[in-house]
Parts: C-alpha cells; structure tokens; sequence
C-alpha cells in the first residue's frame, strides 16, 4: 500500500495534483519501467483517478478542502441575501468570497484558475446585479425611486462586482461560453472529477476538437460522479485492494506494462472518444468488480487489450494532430513560441510536453539563425526555473543538470549571434540601437537573459548545498562535485564576455567566478582544474590550467569586477581577493588591501553577507599571520572573530546557540539563510586553537612583568586569564580534554619557565594538521616555530619572574635551560634591557647579565602614578577640546614646536590619526617607573600606525556583530 | 615622465672599466634608479645618469643611449648631438633639422614676450609691477597684450627645455608672483599648478638650496607650498598621491645635495603623511627616511616611531640601510648592524644621493651602535668595541675620549684594564616625576589659548 500512500497524501491537498504529479511521474518513468515494479503501484492509482478520489475523501480532509468548503457555505449565504435584496449584506459577501479566494490562492495558482463554484457564484451575481439596475432603471423611468441608502449600496455593490469580476472576467466568459462544464459540480467537491473534466477542457480547448470535448467531459464527469456514488456505498476497501492485486499482476507481465504505462500517458492528454468508451468499460468494471471478484482479472485483461488499441490510436491522432505546417518563417516562429511559452503558468500546465514542443520547434529555428534558438532555449530554461521559489529549497540537482546542459547549449549561439551582429552592425548601428529595445529576441536582451540563468544557476548550487544537512553524505559530495560543471559554465561565460567586451557583465560573471575559487587552496583549484578536461573537447583543454600566480589571477578578477562600478560587487571582491591572499601565506598584502579599501568601515555599512565575508578573512588573515609566526598580529584578529565565543555566528558556520536568547521566528530564518555550505567553512577548532596560543605567548610575559610592576594593568586576552583562573581552582586537575583545556595548561608550565613540558602539551593538537591548508606537511614547520617562541617567552618569563632574586646570570645557563643559540638569548635579554623591562646589564664580556635591584619605594611608586595620572588628565583635556574644535586644534601648535614630538599628530591622510597621538605619548614617557609600560605602548602603537594607514583590524567586530543580529 | 630609458641600461648591462662583472652585479642590486626614474623629471634625471656613468656600474654607452632616449624628448639638441658622436654613430638628420626648428620657436616666442621681458629688465618697473592688483591692471599700465602674459610661461617652458634653468625659473618666477597678486583667481589653477612644479625642477637644477638673505624663492619653501596645495587640493586621491609621490623624491635633490639641511624639510620628508605616501606608493624611498635619521642626530626622538613603520614594512623593502637600523632597534644584534653597516658602504657608493655622504653616514651609525651598546653594558671592553665598530683600538679610544669629553657620554676610561666604565645611574625617581610633569603647564597654557582662539572665532561669527 506504500504507492497508494504515496499519492493520497500528495494529492488531497488539491483537486489538480493528479495532473502535475502524472507529469512527474512521467519524468520519472524510464526508471520505473527499468527496474522497480512495486512503483507501479503508483501508476495504477495515477490513471484510475476514481480510486483515488475515494481514497482522498476518506483519508484527509486538508486545509483547502475546509476552505472550499467554507466558501461554499458563504455562496450560499450571498444567494440568500440578493434574493431578498440586501445589497449592503450582498457586498460583504462578494468581499470575504474575494478574500477567502485570496487565502486559497496557491491553490488556485495550482488549478491553474479559480473553482468552478466560485465563478459561477460571481457570474450569478454579476447577472443579478445587472438585471437589478435594469429594473431599477425602469423604475426610475416611471418616476419611483429606492431609498436612499439601499440606492446607495447598489451603487457600490455594482462598481464592486464590476471591478472585482474583471480579474475572472475570462472564467466567467468561459463560463458564459459552456455552462454545461460548471454544472456538475453544484454540489460536490469531489477532487476526482474535477480534475477530469478540468483536463478534458484544457486538453481539449488545445487540440482544437471542442464540439466533443463539451460532450465528452460532461460525460466523464458523469461517470465519474456514478463512481464515487459506488465508493459511497462503502467499499473503498475493496477497491485498493483491487488495484493492489492489479499491480501484481502487472509487475507480472513487464512487457505489457510498458505499454499499458506509455498508452496511459499518452491518454492523460487526449481526450478521444475511444477513451468515452473507455470510461465506460471502466465503469462497467467497477460494477463487476463489485458484483464478482473472480471476473475482475479477465475483465482487466480485456481493459488492457483495449488500451493497448486505444493507445496505438491515439498516438496516431496525436501524430495527425500535431500536423504542423513544414516551414516556419521568423514570425510566425516566433509567435508560437510566445504561443507556447504563455502556456507557462497556466493550469494543467506540463512540463515535459512543453519541452518536447519547444525543441520540435527547435529544428525548424536553426535555419532562422542563432537568436531564434537561443530564445527558444531561453523559454525552456525559464521553465526549468519554475519550480524553484523557496528561499529554503534548492532546485534539485537533475533538474539543475538539465538546466545547466540547455545554458551551456546557449552559449555557443550566443557567440555566433554575437559575431552575426558585429557583421552588422558595420552599416546600420543606429537602427540596431532602436528595434533591439523593444524585440524581445534582440542580443542584448538575449544576452541579459543568459546571464541571468548563469547567476540563477550558481544561486541554486549554492543553495543545494547550503541547505543539506547531511555534510558528509553522498548527495552533498555529487552536488559539490556538480560545482566544477558550474565552474566550467562560469569559465566559459567569462571568455565570452572578455571577448565581448562588456564591463558590467564581465563584472559580475568575473564576481560569481571569485566567489567559487577564492576560499579554496591552490592545490584544491590546481587539481579541480586538472579534472576538468577530462570532460571537455580538446580544443578548451588549454584554458584548463590553474595559474601559477593564482594570486594575479585573482587580481585580475577583480578589476573586472571594480569596472562595473557597483558598490557591494566590488567590497565583496575586494574582500574575496584578500581572502585569496591571506590563505596563502600572503598576510602583508592581504592586511594592506583591508587597511587601503578601509573595509573595516565599509563592512560595518554593507549587506550581512558582506560582513560575514569580512569576518571570514579577518578570520583567514589571522591565521596565516600565525603561520608567519607574526603573534601580536594574528591575536588581534583572531580575537576579535573567536572572542565571546561567537566565532560560529560571526563566520555562518552555524546557527548561535545562545541560551537566554530568544529569537523570533524571522530571525533564525534569516540566520539559516546566511549560513555558509559546510565545505566553505574555516575550521573553528583550529581558529580557536591558534587564538589561544597566541593569547599563551603574550599573555604569560605579560602577567610575569605585572608582578613585578603592580602599576601596569594592561590584559592582553581575557579569555585565557580566565581560563588559568579556573585552572587554579580546580582542585584536581585532570589531563587536558579540549584544545583549550591543553593550551591552558601549557600556559601555566610556561608561567613555571617549563617550555619544554608546555611544548608537549600542545603536541598532539589538531590545529597542527590543519593549519596550512595548502600545505598540510607545513604543519611541523609551523609548530616547530611556535615552539621556538615559546622557548622565547618562557625566557623572558623566567626572567620577570626570577630576575628579583638573581644576582647574575650567566648567557651560558640561559642557553641551556632554554636551549636556545645564544644569539636569540642576548637579543632578547638586550631588547628587555632596552625597553627597561629589566634593570639589569651586561657587563664587559656579554657573558653575564648583572641584575641590580633598585625597587623604588611605595611612595615613590605612588609619586609616579601621580605624575602619569597628571599627564594623562591634560592628554583627556587636550582630546576633549581635539574633538569639539574638529580634531585640528593642535596642529599650529604642533608646526610651531616641532620638538615637541608628543603633539605633532597631524591627521593621517588615510585614517585617523587619533589614537596615534595618545601612543606616541605613551611611547616618549622615559625613566623605569614608566618603562614597563613600553611594551604595551608599543603594541598599542601598533594599532596607532595602522589607524594611521586605514584604520585599525581590531576593536570593531562587537559593535557590528550585534548589528547582525538586528539585521 | 620617463620611464624606461633606465631599463635600456639594465639590460645592456656589460662590464664597467673598474669593476669587474660580480661586483657590478652585486652592486646593481643597491641601485634604485630604476624605481626612482618614473617619478622624477626629465632634467632631473641627468644628474642622476652622471652619476651612474661616474660609478662605472653600467656601460658608458648604455648610458649614453638611455641619455640620448631622454634627450629625444627635450630641446637641448645640441647635447644630443654631442652624444652621438661620443657613441660613434652617426648624427641623424632629423635632429639636425630639428634644431633650426626649436631655435625657430624660440626665437618667436621670445618675440612674442619682447615687451614683457623688457620691462622685467628694468628694475623700477618691476616693482611697478608689483604694484598692480591684476592681470587687467597690469596690462592696461604696460599696454599689454593680456596674451603676452601667458606667452611667458611658454616661453620659459622652452627655455627650461633647452637646459636654460636660471632663466626659465627667473621668469616663472616672475609670472607667479604676477599671478598671485591677481586678487581675482584666489585658486590654484592647473597652469599655476604646472608653474610652481617647473620654478621648482627649475631651482634643484640650478642648485638654489641655500639659505637666501633677501628672502628670494628657494626650492625648500615651494615645497612646502606644493605641499600645502596637495592639503587643500581638491583632486581625486590618487592624483594627490602620484603628486605627493613626485613632491617626495624630488625632495630628496635638496634634502641630501644641498650643504646644509633645512630643518623643516627634514620634518616634511619624516611626518606621519609623508611616511604613509611612501609606504603606500615608493617604499623604496624608506632607504633615504633611515639615512636621514642616521645622519641627522636631531632626529632622535623620531627614531623609534619610525624603526617601527620600518620594520612594519620590511616585507615590502629592506636594504642594507633599513637592515642596519633594523638590526640595531629591533633586534638588538650588534653583529649583524655591523655587518649591514659594512654593506651601506656599497649602497651609499652606487646611490646618487648617499655617496657624498658616506663618512657623515658611517660615523653616525658607529655613534649609534655606540650609544645603544652603553645602554645595555655595565662595562666595555675597549679592544672589543673597536672591532664592533671596525676600528682600530687606539682609534676607537680616541674616539670615545672625543665622546666624554663632548659630554655625549656618560663614563670613564679605566685605561689600567683599558675598557669604558659606564658610570649608570638608574634614573633617580625625582628626577622622572620631574620629566613627566614638566611640559605639563605648557600644554595646559596651549589649551587654554585654544579655546580661547575658538571661542573668539565663535564670537566673532556669531557677531
């Protein structure tokens, strides 16, 4: 019973999915001949549509069903009022039938038109209204008159009715044209029939033979209503059992189900009079079944004899009827198409039958040249497109395939059009210029189109793989292995636009064309595009080499994509180019392209999808600066996608799973819809992982020198103090379980100067496979750098931290202790001398550090805080009056003492030169009390000169990630 | 401007006369000609190509060639002639044809100015001509053709073309200061702009950097008013970039040729702006930001602001310049600063602008490496700082007597054990409250004035 099913719950819902779902399993009907015979079962039921109208009936009332039923009962109500003349009651009741057919109306976009009942009550109505005002008009002739307010709601009623009628005007003239084919359904809803006689109409009304189609669906109908009257008597039972016993015995004879199954098909789309008489055996078999089971198989064996009869004899009448003239000129080509193309929409509209119309028509166009086929093409493709609304479901990938092939079908024609029309153009460029605005089969147009199916495809893909769930599943892996077709399709769509020479469409091809490379690895595209010319003709092998410098090709990309001048297409190549660069190696050139283009701004004013594409190569960014061993750099960004846990929802890598939260319904749509496919993610663990090692190297120094210096309170990473306080109070502390858990306690052996023991736990880290994409071998090299910085720090550490008790060192014990060449020692013991972070010096051999102890006393410590917290008073004033005077108010100041480096700030001509001047403040404090707090000024500074130059990475995510959350 | 007459030269590269193939080539690689040549003009690259042909790093002839590339394009055709005979080949004769053109042209032009020049001559009238307020006025005065005006420029444009560079800036000289009275065009037009760039090629051409008693036009200060047009200009960005960029390198003609350094100069090639143009567009200028703060000593206090954006944009350029300073402020590696310091040798050789400054360049770095290995050292060893310093040690003691005794040091020599003894002092704490808090009241004196200056400018509005 799984195919009756199958079909009861597809098609309850509405009276005409018999038609669409037939159609579909027209699509599919290769594969149920081939193979599967239980599917049969589905077969059966689609043709005997009787049956399934019972089943229907018993099984589900749905939705529509009660509103049909509703609106039957509000047609009745409206009969009542016009017939004792309550105009102002009657113009409420054409009002809510109007706004119950508007909740209806996906259903009434299904059939194709409004139900039957409907058009009638509105025709009655309309009869009604007209015939009032002719009496009334007569009345007034002889000098009577309404009431004035009854006259009044006439009035209005009649300019309702006609306003309102207007949109069914061609139901009602339908109607008016053969009442009989709205008589039957007075009563009942019966899906079955109706969609019967809906598809006898159509049907009808296309082959052109409409003096039997009224004879023959009235017919039908009656047969039909004769066979629920039987199912009435309640043996719907039987009845699916019938046809279960019906399948099996044609999963018995494979060779007559075919036929039977291609003879079924073909009737569903003529109404001939051997199906009449067909109708009737099948009711006579109805009637048999019902008296005598025995007989039913002989019987059903003569049915199909019959069939088969019938269905040699309609093929010929299709064939006879689809008597076509031999010869099209252009026009009258082209008005069929349109003929046929304006089926599109319609009701009992069928897909496949449409396609085979069209690519009949198809031979005839290629002797009218490229424009022809290529709109025919484009009216198919359309169609393709149809069924493809939803924002949360991606067309399927066979449909997808069979768009994809007629697209790329397009593009040579499009070429040759194009070559056609540069031969052209020579003479009469001005008088193209004008009729290619209005001819829908102009080039440009043309043109447009196929762009535009190009996007709608790559859209589609994107969205197939966006919205399946099952990321390791084989569908997603043959629809991801469908994306190199759709590479292929862009490719060649960009040659031709380069070729042509049109910057807007070349622009945004070149923009699809980045979105699908830019966040692979050279390695991924190089052996993508090693595949592809398997596929291919030989001549196109050559384009199929992944350039060397992938880097300049992106680079060409996206001048394309700058000269079309629009605004979000360029930001987000701009921004898909720096992901390019970030993801090999190239953090410098990546960071100035951020920093140039000021896209920390602009990011912050541009759509959600943008942001998320910033925040992923401020997340790509990060990372390859820690594979370049640039630690402060790679924190910064790291921090700012990883920090307050938000990574996931700032990358679209999943929905937030925030608990005291509410989101209403719209947004975590809206969130789903943003979420990127999984095999664009950038791996969180790994993210995470290298944030917090960089944390580690620069927090662990930096809380060993604030012990000794309690006046500096900079925090470098939260997250990691943090964590070492919850480490602390454990009172057991277990092995390592997260990558967190193993960097935190990494972080606290490096705090003990123990590098060695710090190394060994962040060995078995994940991140180290996973770090360099392109090069996963590079993982070692990466992590013996880290390990080398952290030798550095647990160096410097244990001289913050031990300094006070020593009175000399020897380089030579350093070197052991942290085995490092003694180079790397003395620089790093020097430039802590430098900065003061030490007060300690060599003496004359450079062998030994010589640590003097001069701790300033509480109260000079305290006369210090004072001087700088004086300082820092005056800096706020100045910044104050900075900023209500513009920003300017110390620049003549700052020319006329150019000595005074601490003031000179003159506005960077690229960013902001603000926080410059602060840090360059921070930086001139001299003496030891300030000298601990060299290091943060020169950090902070950083920051400063990237300001300076475009602005700084950091300190911006927060404020636009909860704009995304608005958003 | 031009471009490629330099890469001709690269590419023909063959032994020079007194350096064999290997050190040319390791020589070449400090030679920034090449990048600097599209930003400069025409003339000033001569000077430059003298130069190059004085090291011997190229061919004379491919040298010649690219000269005679550059020439094409300017009216001093009788150099060209000259070139070609010196490369031995033959005189073309368009070029000789050309000349009697360019002599033609100048002779009508100058007769078109004749009248004009003639009142510049005369010293009483020139101040007449200070005293009108217009163009118009000015006109009606001298019965002038108000054409005749214009024709100057002309006129000094091919005047400037023909090498003729005191000329031509006398007389643009005049024509700007013509225009800068006129009260009617208060802004910059393309042709003044055009202008001030040529008075300005024409003054490093004439070497016009000195310091002038009455207070004449020099090459510093229309720098800074090109400068100040840059500010205020209303261009598209990349323009005033490109611009910026020129007004940079041309810069370096009086920053590193002229006697003596203007102080304000130095400030403009050293600001935040500046050093972000350069990092956007030129960083090969950074070779010149680093030597400027090894030779001037009063740069000091930029040192490490600007070591940073160094080493910031080290991935983009780094030379043994930049190394050197790199190695001493970041990391602290006094070998590897004295290495590098041994190959700024080469660079300031082949390098145009550093050659003449090489001694100036090497005693003020060994100052440096000096002073920062005081900084870290209890006490040193004489013999040892001599060889950090490649020096003898009697020199090196010398030396550093010369230091104390110019109180540049804070130390004794122990000379029993021969080495240095730093006298260090932690910096007492009074003495850093006292540091910190001493530009206080000035600040604060600074601010009140401002808000003062704006809230007479309030009153004054509102007035």
């Amino acid at each position: 019973m799984a195919g009756n099913k199958f079909w009861g719950g597809g098609a309850s819902s509405s009276s005409s999915d018999s038609d669409s779902g037939s159609s579909d399993s027209e699509e599919e009907r290769p594969v149920v001949t081939a193979a599967a015979p239980r599917k049969m079962a589905r077969w059966a039921e689609a043709s005997s549509s009787e049956d399934e109208g019972v089943t229907q009936r018993r099984v589900v009332r749905s939705h529509t069903d009660k509103k049909n039923e509703q609106m039957l009962e509000q047609i009745k109500v409206m009969k009542n009022h016009m017939k004792i003349d309550d105009f102002a009651n009657t113009i409420t009741d054409y009002e809510t039938l109007l706004k119950m057919l508007d909740k209806l109306r996906t259903q009434v976009e299904a059939d194709g038109g409004p139900p039957k009942q409907f058009v009638k009550a509105i025709a009655a109505l309309e009869d009604y209204v007209e015939k009032t005002h002719e009496k009334i008009q007569e009345k007034k002739s002889k000098g009577e008159k309404l009431p004035e307010n009854k006259a009044k709601a006439f009035n209005t009623l009649r300019s309702k009715v006609k306003k309102g009628n207007k949109n069914y005007q061609d139901d009602l003239s339908q109607l008016r044209a053969n009442p009989e084919d709205f008589q039957s359904e007075e009563e009942q809803m019966d899906s079955a029939s109706e969609a019967a006689s809906d598809g006898a109409a159509s049907d009808a009304s296309s082959d052109s033979s409409s003096s039997s189609s009224s004879s023959d669906s009235s017919d039908s109908s009656d047969s039909d209503s004769s066979d629920s009257d039987s199912s009435d008597t309640g043996d719907s039972d039987s009845s699916d059992s019938d046809s279960e016993s019906f399948d099996s015995d044609k999963s018995g004879s494979e060779e007559g189900d075919e036929d039977l199954v291609r003879e079924r098909k073909m009737l569903r789309w003529l109404i001939t009079p051997e199906k009449l008489a067909e109708r009737e055996k099948k009711a006579e078999v109805a009637k048999a079944k019902e008296a005598e089971n025995k007989e039913k198989d002989q019987a059903k064996r003569a049915r199909k004899k019959d069939k088969a009869e019938e269905g040699q004899k309609g093929a010929a009448h299709q064939r006879k009827g689809k008597d076509e003239p031999e010869e099209y000129t252009s026009k009258e080509l082209t008005t069929k198409v349109t003929e046929i193309a304006q089926q599109r929409g319609r009701r009992g509209f069928d897909r496949k039958a449409y396609m085979e119309k069209l690519q009949k028509l198809l031979v005839h166009a290629a002797k009218h040249g490229p424009l022809e086929q290529l709109y025919i093409y484009a009216s198919m493709v359309s169609a393709d497109f149809d069924n493809t609304g939803s924002a949360f479901a991606a067309m399927k990938i066979e449909m997808w395939n069979e768009a994809l092939q007629k697209v790329n079908k397009m593009l040579p024609l499009l070429i040759e059009s194009y070559n056609l029309m540069k031969s052209n153009t020579g003479d009469d460029k001005a008088a193209a210029g004008e009729t290619d605005l209005e001819d829908p089969k102009s080039h440009p147009r043309l043109q447009d189109l196929f762009l535009s199916f190009v996007e709608k495809l790559d859209d589609e893909l994107y969205k197939a793989l966006q919205f399946n769930s099952d990321v390791y599943g084989s569908e997603y892996h043959e629809i991801l292995g469908n994306s190199s077709k759709c590479l292929v399709l862009l490719n060649r769509t960009l040659r031709y636009f380069e070729e042509v020479q049109e910057p807007q469409q070349l622009g945004s091809i070149a923009a699809r064309l980045m979105e699908q490379l830019y966040y692979k690895p050279d390695t991924l595209n190089q052996r993508v595009y090693e595949a592809i010319p398997h596929t291919m003709p030989d001549e196109s092998k050559a384009h199929w080499v992944w350039p060397d410098d992938s880097k300049a090709y992106m680079g060409k990309l996206c001048h394309y994509v700058w000269a079309t001048g629009d605004v979000r297409l360029r930001r987000r190549a701009c921004l898909c180019q720096a992901y390019h660069l970030a993801l090999h190696d190239c953090f410098q050139p990546a960071r100035d392209l951020l920093h140039l283009g000021n896209f920390q701004e602009q990011a912050a004013e541009s759509d959600v999808h943008t942001q998320i594409l910033y925040n992923r190569v401020i997340g790509q960014i990060g990372l390859s600066a820690f594979r370049l061993g640039k630690i402060t750099e790679a924190h910064n960004c790291l921090m700012d996608v990883c920090q307050y846990n938000k990574g996931r929802e700032l990358l679209a890598q999943g929905l937030s799973y925030a608990k005291n939260m509410e989101r209403s319904q719209e947004q975590e749509r809206a969130e789903r819809q943003r979420q990127l496919p999984y095999h664009m993610h950038i791996n969180l663990e790994v993210l995470e992982s290298a944030q917090h090692i960089c944390a580690m190297l620069l927090e662990v120094p930096n809380m060993a020198m604030q012990a000794i210096d309690p006046s500096n309170k900079r925090v470098i990473s939260k997250v990691l103090r943090r964590a070492l306080e919850a480490y602390d109070k454990q009172q057991y502390t277990g092995p390592p379980e997260t990558a967190k858990d193993s960097v935190v306690a990494a972080a606290k052996d490096l705090q003990r100067g123990d590098w060695a023991k710090a190394c060994a736990q962040l060995e078995g880290l994940q991140l180290w496979h996973h770090i360099d994409t392109n090069h996963p071998e590079n993982g070692e090299k990466v992590k013996a750098m880290i390990t080398e910085k952290m030798k550095v720090e647990a160096l410097r550490t244990y001289l913050f931290s031990y300094a006070s008790i020593y009175d000399a060192f020897h380089l030579d014990q350093l070197v052991q202790m942290f085995s490092l060449d003694e180079r790397t020692v003395h620089s790093t013991i020097s430039k802590m001398m430098i900065k003061e972070e030490i007060t300690a010096f060599w003496d004359e051999s450079s062998k030994y550090v010589l640590v003097q102890h001069v701790e300033p006393t509480p109260l000079q410590r305290l006369a210090i805080t004072l001087a700088e917290r004086a300082v820092q008073a005056v800096e706020n004033n100045e910044r104050l009056v900075d900023l209500k005077s513009g920003g300017f108010a110390f620049k003549d100041g700052a020319r006329a003492q150019p000595g005074l480096a601490t003031e000179a700030k003159g506005k960077g001509r690229l960013g902001k030169g603000f926080d410059m001047k602060a840090d360059m403040k921070g930086a001139k404090g001299k003496g030891r009390g300030k000298g601990s707090s060299f290091g943060s000024s020169t950090v902070r500074r950083a920051a400063g000169w990237e300001n300076a130059r475009a602005g700084a990475l950091r300190g911006t995510q927060r404020g636009w990630s909860t704009g995304i959350r608005a958003a | 401007m031009a471009g490629d007459p330099v890469g001709q030269a690269e590419g023909e590269e063959v032994r020079a006369p007194q350096l064999t193939v290997e050190q040319a080539q390791e020589l070449v690689q400090f030679d920034l000609s090449m990048r600097m040549v599209p930003f400069l003009d025409r003339h000033l690259i001569f000077p430059v190509f003298n130069f190059l042909q004085e090291t011997g790093l190229y061919n004379t002839t491919a040298i010649q060639r690219a000269q005679l590339v550059l020439l094409a394009e300017t009216n001093m055709i009788d150099w060209a002639l000259e070139t070609y005979t010196l490369i031995g080949e033959e005189q073309p004769q368009e070029l000789i044809e050309r000349r009697d053109m360019v002599l033609e042209q100048l002779e009508d032009s100058r007769a078109k100015v004749l009248p004009l020049l003639e009142i510049l001559e005369e010293e009483e009238k020139v101040q007449r001509v200070a005293a009108c307020k217009s163009i118009d006025e000015l006109c009606q005065t001298f019965e002038l053709d108000p054409t005749v005006i214009d024709g100057l420029v002309h006129y000094a444009k091919l005047q400037y073309d023909c090498g003729n560079y005191t000329l031509s800036g006398e007389l643009l000289k005049h024509y700007r200061s013509m225009i800068s009275q006129d009260t009617e065009r208060p802004v910059m037009t393309s042709k003044q702009v055009s202008c001030i760039w040529g008075s300005l090629a024409s003054f490093i051409l004439n070497r016009e950097f000195e310091e002038a008693t009455d207070g004449a036009e020099r090459a510093a200060d229309v720098i800074f008013k090109i400068n100040d047009f840059l500010d205020t200009t209303k261009m598209s960005k990349k323009e005033v970039l490109l611009q910026r960029t020129w007004l940079l390198h041309w810069s370096l003609f009086p920053i590193f040729t002229a006697e003596k350094v203007e102080v304000k100069l130095l400030d403009f090639f050293l600001n935040e702006k500046s050093l972000s143009c350069i990092s956007l567009s030129c960083p090969h200028l950074f070779r010149y930001v680093a030597s400027c703060l090894i030779l001037q000593k009063r740069l000091k206090h930029l040192m490490k602001d600007t070591v940073w954006i160094i080493q910031h944009e080290s991935a983009v350029y780094s030379d043994p310049v930049t190394r050197f300073l790199l190695a001493l402020y970041v990391d602290m590696d006094f070998d590897e600063a004295q290495l590098e310091l041994q190959k700024c040798e080469k660079v300031c050789k082949v390098d145009y602008f550093l050659s003449r400054h090489w001694a100036e360049f090497q005693e003020n770095a060994r100052l440096l490496i000096f002073e920062t290995y005081c900084r870290i050292h209890q006490c040193i060893n004489i013999g040892m700082i001599a060889t950090k310093l490649n020096m003898e040690a009697e020199e090196a003691e010398v030396w550093i007597v010369k230091l104390i005794q110019n109180a540049k040091l804070d130390a004794r020599i122990d000379s029993e054990k021969s080495r240095v003894v730093m006298s260090k002092a932690p910096p007492s704490v009074y003495q850093q409250v006292i540091e910190k808090t001493k530009n206080l009241s000035f600040r604060s004196t600074m601010l009140l004035s401002n808000l003062e200056k704006r809230e007479k400018e309030m009153r004054n509005n509102t007035t």
